[in-house]
């Protein structure tokens, strides 16, 4: 009983709604040559759809090459990246060692003949522990 | 693009998975009177109609690819003719002077056509047509909603279920709608 109420509250009247249907059929009805004519007219509105993209894709590409040389020619060329030599860490004391070794190859004066042995048995002394730091270096 | 007509001659309400260009010109020749009865129905305007017709079957092309056959062709080309007409309803109310030509559209649509008069007398005739006017009246006044459900449950016969996937709502919603308008359309015809 209730389905058949809330049923009867979604209808209308079976004469009513078929005489409005058939009213909105006649409404809608075309001659056959209506329903040719529209489909020729989306038929064209699609075929200018499709003729236009091959020539939008072209603009498409030719601003974004554009855009690319343009971008590629103003921005300045960045120095190429040099390779950092490396450098030997040599500490202050070893720094004046050779400068004094430099300077003696170069000639010393007489005066300064002992001070040559004394530098000569330093670094010979520095090498030897710097060899044995390596060593202890490569055991650890 | 040749519009050839191949796979859907044998497909009725049912859809394919994807939609090839070959096969779109068959679903215009199969759709487009519906489409346009429906649009028409909505509008009242035979050119609006006819180039909104037009329209849906340019955008149902466009994004032909993105049909996935998860509806049928049918609820998938109505679904676009009515976002169309809500995107027009819509515009249209933009102006004043366009709301004023809504009411010629209207007067153009009622007196287009002769009323009914199926084996009756003249004056049952004159009755019959008396009481369709004052239901195209009542359907002119629902909401633009309640107009969808009416147009689309008693025109083109749809299930609920069918009529909530066009226009994107719950069977639910629909139901509620479709109640309200045909109360509606009842107080105003007096049945």
């Amino acid at each position: 009983m209730t389905a058949k109420r809330f049923d009867n509250d979604h209808e209308l009247p079976p004469d009513l709604t078929g005489a409005w249907r058939g009213d909105a059929m006649r409404r809608s009805e075309r001659p056959e040559e209506f329903w040719r004519g529209q489909q020729i007219r989306i038929h064209s509105r699609i075929e200018s759809r499709n003729v236009r993209k091959p020539r939008s894709f072209w603009l498409v590409a030719a601003t974004a090459a554009l855009i690319f040389c343009t971008v590629f020619l103003i921005a300045p060329a960045a120095p190429p990246l040099k390779p950092v030599p490396p450098q030997a860490r040599i500490d202050a004391d070893q720094q004046l060692l050779l400068a004094i070794e430099h300077s003696l190859a170069a000639g010393t004066p007489e005066a300064l003949e002992p001070l040559t042995l004394l530098v000569e048995s330093s670094s010979a002394n520095n090498e030897a522990d710097t060899i044995s730091h390596k060593e202890h270096g490569h055991e650890n | 693009m040749s519009l050839s007509l191949p796979a859907l001659a044998t497909q009725t309400q049912s859809c394919p998975a994807t939609i090839t260009a070959a096969d779109f010109e068959q679903i215009v020749r199969r759709y487009q009177r519906k489409v346009y009865r429906v649009l028409i129905l909505m509008l009242k305007n035979a050119d609006d109609a006819d180039n909104m017709t037009q329209d849906c079957f340019l955008r149902a092309y466009m994004n032909m690819q993105s049909f996935r056959g998860e509806c049928s062709v049918q609820t998938w080309l109505l679904r676009i003719a009515v976002n169309l007409v809500r995107d027009h309803v819509r515009n249209r109310r933009a102006g004043f002077w366009k709301r004023l030509l809504r009411i010629d559209d209207a007067s153009v649509i009622t007196s287009e056509h002769e009323p009914v008069s199926v084996k009756a007398s003249p004056e049952q005739g004159m009755l019959a047509r008396e009481e369709l006017d004052a239901v195209w009246m009542a359907v002119d006044n629902l909401s633009p909603r309640q107009k969808e459900v009416f147009v689309l449950r008693f025109a083109e016969e749809m299930e609920l279920k069918e009529i909530a996937e066009v226009l994107n709502l719950r069977t639910g919603t629909v139901k509620a709608q479709l109640f309200r308008a045909v109360t509606s359309v009842r107080e105003q015809v007096g049945r």
